[in-house]
């Protein structure tokens, strides 16, 4: 027997299902760096793997989904109390073996871990993070909705408790520098600030240490504690004193703070909103009454009533009732949907009229509601690209801070400087230096922009992809059926016009998207006597003693009659791009009706707004050139391919790539190749599997318009985050040799720059808010085009 | 009740799934058979009456 070196780790495998899955799903595995050995067995869905203690299970995952597959693994959230700069140590200390992903979102602080647990347990992560100094708390998946909430709550609440001590201390010390305060009266008020009200930034300062980094809150520290120090010391020794000084510092940051942790709540917002679209209580049928219990209770096969003005509690299939419903939950579109027995009512949608009687399908977490709150909760902790140079950059800053700091301290002192000069300006240092608006430049951004868009009933899966979709070139709509309406429209008619209102007649009963058209275009005709339908041919019927038969050449011929010259002439000319129909009455033909495929109505204005971006449609359908070629020339599409199959479609999507960002629009199901090969892959699902769809944005109403809304939205996105990260860098470079003292005589008080560190981190929040709190709708952009 | 014209059977047009136009009217039939061989010589049987069912 050969021995192979390694650590022996278990996955379980979904989805296999035959010997040649486990064998797919084995190469896979083997494939990933610092896998020395797998073998999978089909038997119990598991996979045997010999690794290296430091592979990356992330890149397990992958292996194994990007052969279809799955791996089992469970999910916990943990919140942390700790700086945004930190975001990379935190997962560093997550750890890898066993751990899928790690991701911590400093907007709310959480933290949120995928792991395998065949391998470790959700204590045995939290011991983990104790190891590294870092309190963790699970948080019950119930709780995820509005944890955010609470914990923002309860930090506002202790933020202004410090708060109210510090600030009518610092202004009592204020005042000494004008009317001569005993000094002992001073440390002691300058104490209380230091010691309750700086408490916060001391404790982080000491974890911070302990985990051998440094953040915001060392700075802070460095800089407060060592004016209090040297004044604490002048008391005794000599010299002035900087009471004021460090309980400034304090006051100004908390309040800082403060103000953040207010604004930050509501980029949080939308999704807070939509997870509380779920009504808590139902009411369930119990014999013959109704009983009001849990909603989270309620089975499956249970019925509940749903009241006009009542939001649905379950999803469920409507057993009895009639009424309207406002799904703008989910899709964004405010006009009422019809719903009567056998249609799906969703948890949260809202009954504007009736009332209902639902058999519930699915209630509490396992609701399409709480599904797409779920998927909306894990994109938001995703990261831009751009953000990991910038979380490499917070991890270093604070020590760049400290060493600039400290020669601001050498220099002065060497330049002959009093002792006090050079604490000052080091102080000023300490404390002016921002790295908090680096760690929260996208991940604020991603949050807000992730939240925004799943109001409007866009489900970003994947928002690293906005990033690429920024800079679009082209966005490839998969068939023509994606541009048009996908049912016939009348669009010629030729002949009498009697024979309409005949044929109209004759179809009124009928289901067939011809006769829907021509009832569309004449209006109801009369009741008939007499309707048949002739499978092949078309509609028999007699109205008002006439008969009338509306269908193809072989009909014609049924009814006994020719078709004129002329007639026939003018069908072999539209036959073309159309479907031909006759109507016949009596034994001549009356009438000739074309149809075809109607463009739909938000496709040109879809089609403008992208040229106008400078981003060109694309057609990639299999239909043929004849039909391709016309929509595509009504749309003023100048790039389209026909007759292209699933394979030929990846194709060309790759051909596309070479020459610029692909945004692939498809529709999910058909079109996973293409989807995958394009840089971002949109699907239209209006299906209720949402979190099962392929692609990176999902978009939950088949509006074209929405499109052009994900284009301007990853715009904004991306360029909130550059101009966050752009904010953070200028504020610093300018700041930091300022506060040193490198343009004296101008210069920057210790408790200035502590005032102006606060406004730098409130100000990246509050643009992040007031950019993307403006997605609107691309229809308002009509207004404009109109205009022109 | 109608005659399928070949068979000679009683067919109910409601419900017919064989049916074919000819000449402005619809025959029904009881069976895919019947319905072709009307198909192939409509005249025939509309003026000689149902001959039973074909072979």
């Amino acid at each position: 027997m050969i021995k192979i070196e390694g650590k022996q780790t278990f996955l379980k495998i979904l989805g296999m299902h035959c010997a040649a899955c486990s064998y797919t799903v084995q190469k896979a595995l083997v494939s990933v760096r610092g896998v020395k050995w797998a073998e999978v067995s089909l038997a119990n869905n598991e996979a045997k793997l010999v690794v290296d203690p430091s592979v990356d299970y992330g890149e397990l995952l992958k292996a194994v989904r990007r052969v279809g597959y799955d791996v089992y693994r469970e999910a916990v959230y943990f919140n942390l109390d700790v700086r945004p700069e930190e975001a990379e140590a935190v997962v560093k200390a997550v750890g890898k073996w066993g751990v899928f992903t790690a991701s911590f979102n400093p907007a709310f602080q959480l933290l949120y871990v995928e792991y395998n647990p065949l391998e470790v347990s959700v204590e045995g992560i939290m011991e983990r993070l104790e190891k590294s100094c870092y309190k963790p708390r699970t948080v019950e998946k119930s709780e995820v909705e509005d944890i955010d909430k609470k914990l923002a709550e309860a930090e506002r609440r202790d933020l202004a408790r410090r708060l109210a001590v510090a600030a009518p201390l610092a202004l009592f010390l204020a005042i000494s520098m004008f009317v001569h305060i005993p000094p002992l009266f001073q440390l002691a008020a300058a104490a209380v600030v230091q010691f309750y009200s700086g408490w916060r930034f001391m404790r982080g300062a000491y974890r911070a240490f302990l985990n051998r980094t440094a953040n915001m809150d060392t700075l802070v520290t460095l800089g407060t504690l060592s004016t209090f120090l040297y004044s604490a010391a002048a008391i005794f020794v000599g010299g002035p004193l900087f009471f004021e000084t460090s309980a400034l510092v304090i006051t100004f940051v908390l309040a800082g703070r403060y103000i953040e942790s207010r604004v930050r709540l509501k980029t949080g917002e939308a999704v807070r909103k939509l997870a509380q679209m779920q009504p808590p209580r139902a009411r369930v049928r119990q014999g013959d009454s109704w009983v009001e219990t849990n909603a989270d209770s309620v089975k499956p096969g249970q019925l509940v009533e749903i009241r006009e003005g009542e939001k649905a509690p379950v999803d469920g299939y409507v057993e009895e009732g009639w009424g309207y419903v406002d799904e703008s939950a989910f899709t964004g579109e405010f006009t009422p949907v019809e719903k009567k027995r056998g249609s799906l009512v969703l948890a949260g949608t809202l009954l504007t009229r009736g009332r209902l009687v639902v058999r519930t399908t699915r209630s509490g977490g396992h609701t399409h509601l709480a599904e797409v709150v779920k998927l909306v909760r894990q994109a938001q902790n995703a990261k831009l690209p751009i953000q990991r140079i910038a979380d490499r950059a917070a991890g270093v800053f604070t020590w760049v801070v400290i060493a600039v700091a400290a020669s601001t301290f050498a220099g002065w002192t060497l330049a002959g400087s009093p002792m006090h000069t050079a604490l000052l300006f080091t102080a000023a240092v300490l404390v002016v230096a921002c790295p908090c608006a680096l760690g929260l430049a996208t991940p604020l951004a991603v949050v807000m922009g992730v939240g925004k868009a799943a109001e409007r009933g866009i489900l970003i899966k994947r928002p690293e992809a906005l990033e690429t979709a920024a800079r679009a070139k082209y966005v490839v709509f998969d068939k023509t059926g994606t541009l048009t309406l996908g049912r016939p429209k009348l669009v010629k008619y030729i002949g009498r016009q009697e024979a309409l209102s005949l044929a109209a007649s004759a179809e009124s009963k009928s289901n067939h998207p011809i006769a829907k058209a021509i009832v569309e275009y004449a209006g109801v005709g009369v009741e008939p006597e007499v309707v048949d339908t002739l499978p092949g041919m078309g509609v028999y019927a007699r109205v008002n003693g006439v008969t009338v038969g509306v269908g193809n050449e072989r009909l014609v011929e049924g009814m006994g009659a020719t078709i004129p010259e002329e007639l026939q002439r003018e069908a072999e000319r539209l036959r073309e791009q159309h479907l031909v129909v006759y109507i016949v009455v009596g034994r001549e033909v009356w009438g000739l009706a074309a149809f075809g495929d109607e463009v739909r109505p938000d496709a040109p204005e879809t089609v403008s707004v992208l040229k106008k971006w400078g981003v060109e449609p694309v057609v990639l359908s299999g239909d043929s050139e004849k039909t391709v070629k016309t929509i595509a020339e009504r749309l003023g599409i100048e790039k389209y391919y026909a007759g292209a199959d699933p394979e030929k479609k990846a194709e060309v999507i790759t051909q596309l790539r070479k020459s610029g960002v692909v945004v692939f629009v498809g529709d999910g199901v058909n079109d996973a190749p293409a989807l995958s090969a394009a840089d971002v892959g949109v699907a239209v699902a209006t299906g209720v599997e949402v979190a099962k769809e392929a692609g990176d944005v999902v978009l939950r109403q088949n509006d074209l318009r929405k499109i052009a809304e994900v284009l301007q939205l990853a715009k904004k996105v991306v360029k909130t985050a550059k101009f966050n990260l752009f904010w953070a860098f200028v504020y610093n470079v300018l700041l930091i040799p300022l506060a040193a003292g490198l343009f004296y005589p101008i210069h920057l008080k210790p408790e200035l720059a502590g005032a102006a560190m606060a406004l730098s981190s409130i100000s990246v929040t509050l643009n992040t808010l007031r950019s993307l709190n403006t997605i609107h709708d691309v229809k308002e952009t009509r207004g404009v085009l109109r205009r022109r | 009740m109608d005659v399928d014209p070949v068979c000679g059977m009683e067919v109910d047009p409601a419900r017919a799934k064989y049916k074919t136009l000819y000449g402005g009217k619809v025959y029904y039939f009881c069976s895919q058979m019947c319905k072709e061989e009307f198909e192939k010589n409509p005249g025939f049987y509309l003026a000689h009456g149902p001959r039973g069912m074909p072979h």
